[in-house]
């Protein structure tokens, strides 16, 4: 049967001109497994990728799905036409496509929508009260969601999203007025999505809304009069969290033993040299404000600041000393302070620790929780050289995560450690991509806030510089019976869970809505809605609604028994005269996709 | 009627026997002990009703600006060592003791609501408590002739180690999980799990092969239209999900994520049908402003039901995050501490209503203390604090301060660098003493806190510190 299918599928894509050219697999590269019908077991995919269904061309619904597969690791959502990119580009040549395409900035956007809701306010009875100087946390949110509706950088912005969970910095941290601030960081972070780590840690360090989040903004050198030291905060989690953890690494993520014991990468000692360097840090410029403050100083707070500009160093606060770098590296006394910080992230940056530490990072939001040693240690080699003698070139790390035969190579999808819970906001973001949504002007605008309280995930809404989620956490039950991780559990529990079902409950009916603002008091509609029109069209046939939206959300995951639940509940919705039948079998079948197990894990 | 401490006493142990990950050492004991002494297995003392109320102050909170000195002379040595984060000697509350003297210690400003407690003898202070493998001196210290846990003065390892007890490895298995492992009380239906947490997922409730099960301050949730029959769509929305819920995934991360839905349905059910008879609290008994009040508030309800759901012990845990006050310290903290402050006095007045104070005591926990030093508006991560007890007056030594405030001199005797206190009092002793009261029998003390042996003897009479009246 195996060979009967291969060779069909050679001989397709020798006789059927052009069409060799829309899928992957099909000769655009090398390293594309295809997959073959009888790798995959309780799977619709069975059935469509059977010998047949290759000759009449149903068959290729198994690329297509691949390429939806491959868009859940690589995107924060997609429509059909992005399906339609990666078959026709395939799989390398869209990720080198996406890498050089603009990135698309959510500063602007906020502040432009920021103007927007300021002008329609001036129109009615509300005034702006004299905290109106800039744009608060949501406007960066309805910013975002916004641009990410219709974006074509899909790439960067997954890329993004993910280091917003790993170099965090949140709303918690005092940083609630700063939109503009938070809309500067991620435009950061996706500006270094593709270049080079030590750039990225070090824009991160000097960021002002980090600055504040892990107090090195106004952090003075030691005053032994008055008992006070340098602050410890920053110098602790840049080494913890942000590039090299606890312990030494090998390249492929386990830990270097002595004597059986882990090696500690820094100590408490290490962690005061760092305070050191991170001292002297303020603010570089101000807004335009209600309070007339024009000139900036040490020990100015973020309040009338511009937070979207680096910190700059007042040399009059900065610890005068040498210190003491990791691996003993001494730098002299009486550097510039910014030279000291460089040369501080440098040394952090070339540390071997790192490779593996981002490398695990990000596979474990892209791909999987449970990458393979192997997996880890052939992202690590790219990242410590990505074939051109360059260290830290996140691009290439990046496309060696997605293109190793671990993510792409299907037989891998049937091994225990291949899955990944999509987290909430995934859920969120892919669906709302998806849906066609209407509004008056086109303004797709979420503040998230409802979501964030029940659900409990929005960007920069972690409750700690810990991110809403450990690396190895693992529930009790089977996942940890099989010694795996599975991060994205440590937020579904007995709330979070049915509170998500509300959430998609309230996407899906006619009532509701796909995306909540509060700008609803002083602009005529602001309500994001569901359009099913399209969808009413598939949803005639049962079978064909319920491919497009394994196509659109469950990307080939859709297992016969949901399949066989959808399709039984939307064969019983027929015409009648009390509802619009279609209308109701696009609702609650995309309600039961969404709640849908099949949807909620990536494999 | 099943008995379920019966089966899941069996279940436990068939549990052990291929209990999975990293934790096999700790079990192994575990099982080796139940070998030895098959007594052990059945004594825990689970006569009547308690609760232990577990709020973790994430963050590290800054306990010397909670308890402040407040006699002259040991003000001024903390006025000097905390430079500007100080508070006023004038603004500090009084404390005073059963006879009626004021003590040498008084309270941050904002906090009145444990001002009253304490007075009323609702309320201890246990000073200076820190994670030790082993009683250490400054000496110890310093020349290093002694252990010290893993990853001192780092939140995730010391968040982990006040929840589990386990100093010298790192496992996310906690100390309350494991208690639940051993008692293993459940809902009547078995829906809930005796350890309840309203801030969910956490370690301390994490046992072997306990969850914690997670609610809000509102209580479980419901669906949206689950359950309905009314109409053909309902019908089949219901339909449909009881049957993906109960859908059995080959993948377990897909079974997983179905099985949480289950569950919390399933809890719901239980849970909403035994709050309807619960006649609730007097008008204004929590404030709806505070949220630690409103978790609280549903704690309260929760033992309220406790006979309705069935429980002999509850443990319950609600996370305060945020203390992690490197800088504006005063205004974060004062504010923090004031809201905390108010919801523990809140707590005890709705358990009082119910006549529940005497069943349920109420601790907090943190991850360290902070360094006394100032680093300019803040302060950073040390190690000993001081932490917080509360109860009814037959439960508790109210009104004391328990243990040895430290000198806060720096360079002083308690000082090990930075403003960094040595702690006297293990976290072992402070937990140990928690689950004596709770009915864990001297032998799994032993083994759920391994370091025991080092500060007190699991089989003498009293308690290791003596915050709970002997009975």
């Amino acid at each position: 049967m195996k060979e009967l299918y291969l060779f069909l599928i050679i001989i397709l894509l020798f006789t059927i001109e052009g069409l060799a050219q829309s899928y992957i697999g099909a000769g655009n590269d090398t390293k594309i497994t295809v997959t073959s019908s009888d790798e995959y077991q309780d799977s619709s995919w069975t059935k469509r990728a059977l010998a047949i269904n290759t000759v009449n061309g149903v068959g290729l619904d198994s690329e297509i799905l691949e390429a939806s597969r491959f868009l859940c690791q690589s995107s924060l959502g997609f429509e059909d036409q992005h399906i339609q990119d990666v078959l026709e580009l395939g799989i390398e040549s869209w990720i080198d496509h996406q890498m050089g395409l603009p990135p698309t900035k959510i500063l602007p956007k906020t502040q432009e929508i920021y103007c927007t809701s300021l002008d329609s306010m001036a129109l009615t009875d509300i005034k702006p009260t004299i905290l109106e100087f800039r744009p608060r946390w949501w406007i960066f949110n309805y910013a975002w969601w916004d641009e990410m509706m219709r974006n074509e950088d899909l790439l960067r912005h997954r890329v993004a999203q993910a280091m917003t969970e790993i170099f965090v910095i949140a709303r918690k941290g005092d940083l609630v007025f700063y939109g503009d601030g938070f809309a500067s960081y991620y435009d950061m972070l996706a500006e270094n999505a593709f270049g080079n780590y030590k750039d990225l840690l070090l824009d991160v360090t000097l960021h002002p809304c980090m600055g504040k989040y892990l107090s090195h903004l106004n952090n003075p050198k030691a005053d032994p009069v008055n008992n006070i030291h340098p602050d410890e905060n920053y110098a602790r989690e840049v080494m913890q969290l942000f590039s090299i953890g606890l312990y030494e690494l090998n390249a492929d993520g386990s830990r270097k033993t002595i004597n059986g014991e882990f090696i500690p990468t820094y100590g408490q000692d290490d962690i005061r040299e760092y305070a050191k360097i991170f001292t002297g840090l303020g603010v570089s410029g101000n807004i335009p404000n209600p309070y007339n403050h024009k000139t900036v100083n040490f020990g100015k707070s973020l309040w009338t600041s511009d937070v979207t500009i680096p910190m700059k160093m007042y040399e009059e606060q900065h610890e005068t000393g040498s210190k003491t770098l990791l691996g003993g590296q001494v730098i002299p006394a009486g550097q510039p302070g910014m030279k000291d910080i460089e040369d501080a992230i440098d040394n952090l940056y070339r540390h071997p620790n790192v490779g593996p530490f981002i490398s695990f990072r990000l596979i474990q939001r892209l791909v999987k929780s449970n990458p393979s040693p192997e997996y880890i240690a052939r992202v690590t080699a790219v990242f410590d050289d990505n074939g051109q003698g360059v260290r830290g070139d996140m691009g290439a790390t990046v496309k060696a995560i997605l293109m190793d035969s671990e993510a792409r190579d299907c037989a891998s999808q049937k091994q225990v450690s291949s899955s990944l819970l999509k987290s909430p906001i995934l859920r969120y973001t892919q669906f709302a991509r998806m849906a066609d949504k209407c509004n008056e002007n086109s303004y797709w605008w979420n503040d998230n806030d409802q979501f964030a309280k029940t659900v409990l995930q929005d960007l920069f809404d972690s409750p700690s510089v810990f991110n809403f989620y450990l690396p190895d956490y693992s529930p009790n039950g089977a996942i940890a019976n099989a010694n795996l991780y599975a991060p994205e559990f440590n937020i579904h529990n007995t709330v979070t869970s049915p509170a998500y079902v509300n959430e998609v409950y309230k996407w899906t009916s006619a009532s509701g809505e796909i995306m909540e603002n509060r700008e609803g008091e002083w602009m005529n509609e602001t309500k994001v809605q569901w359009d099913i029109s399209r969808l009413k069209e598939f949803a005639k046939d049962p079978e064909s609604f319920i491919n497009e939206m394994d196509k659109l959300l469950t990307a080939g995951e859709l297992s016969t028994f949901t399949r066989s639940e959808i399709k039984y509940v939307l064969s019983q919705i027929v015409p009648n005269k009390s509802y619009d039948y279609l209308e109701e079998r696009v609702r609650l079948g995309t309600y039961l996709f969404l709640i849908s197990p099949d949807y909620a894990v990536i494999r | 009627m099943k008995n379920y401490k019966e089966y899941s006493r069996r279940e436990f142990l068939g549990q052990i026997s291929c209990a999975g990950m990293g934790y096999m050492t700790l079990m192994n004991s575990l099982i080796n002990l139940k070998a030895i002494n098959a007594a052990s297995i059945s004594n825990s003392d689970t006569e009547g009703y308690k609760a232990i109320v577990c709020i973790l102050q994430s963050g590290g909170n800054d306990s010397y600006n909670t308890l402040i000195p407040n006699d002259n002379n040991l003000y001024k040595t903390y006025k000097t060592t905390r430079s500007n984060l100080a508070i006023p000697k004038a603004d500090i509350l009084p404390l005073y003791s059963k006879s009626g003297s004021q003590l040498d210690y008084g309270l941050h400003p904002n906090m009145t609501g444990v001002q009253n407690l304490f007075n009323s003898g609702n309320l201890s202070f246990i000073s200076n408590v820190g994670t030790l493998m082993d009683k250490m001196t400054k000496k110890d210290y310093i020349n290093e002739t002694k252990a010290v846990p893993l990853g001192l003065f780092s939140h995730s390892d010391q968040i982990q180690q006040w929840q589990t007890a386990i100093k010298d490895k790192r496992t996310a298995i906690g100390w309350g999980g494991r208690i639940a492992d051993l008692i293993n009380d459940q809902s009547k239906s078995g829906n809930i799990s005796m350890n309840i947490s309203l801030s969910g997922t956490n370690v301390f409730q994490a046992g072997d092969k306990t969850m914690g099960f997670a609610m809000n301050e509102k209580g479980t949730i419901s669906m949206e239209d689950y359950g309905k029959t009314d109409n053909l769509l309902n019908s089949l929305r219901t339909n449909a999900v009881t049957n993906l819920m109960a859908h059995n995934y080959q993948d377990i991360f897909k079974n997983t994520f179905s099985q949480t839905m289950q569950n919390s349905h399933d809890a719901h059910i239980e849970f909403s049908a035994a709050m309807e008879d619960f006649d609730g609290f007097s008008g204004g008994t929590f404030s709806k402003g505070n949220p630690i009040s409103q978790d609280l508030k549903m704690i309260a309800s929760t033992i309220g039901i406790q006979e309705a759901l069935g429980f002999n012990r509850q443990i319950f845990f609600v996370n305060f995050g945020g203390w992690d006050h490197h800088d504006t310290l005063i205004k974060g903290h004062g504010g923090m501490i004031g809201v905390l402050s108010d919801a523990l006095n809140e707590f005890n007045a709705g358990l009082e209503q119910h006549n529940l104070s005497d069943q349920v005591l109420t601790f907090t926990i943190s991850e360290f203390g902070r360094t006394l030093t100032s680093n300019g508006d803040g302060s950073d991560h040390a190690w000993g604090g001081n932490v917080m007890v509360m109860g009814g007056k037959n439960l508790i030594e109210g009104q004391q301060i328990f243990g040895t405030y430290p000198s806060l001199a720096l360079r002083g005797p308690d000082d090990v660098g930075n403003g960094v206190i040595l702690p006297t009092i293990s976290t072992d002793s402070y937990f140990t003493e928690i689950s004596k009261w709770f009915g864990v029998s001297p032998t799994d003390l032993s083994v759920i806190f391994p370091q025991i042996g080092n500060f007190y003897d699991v089989n003498a009479a009293n308690y290791p510190i003596g915050f709970i009246k002997q009975a």
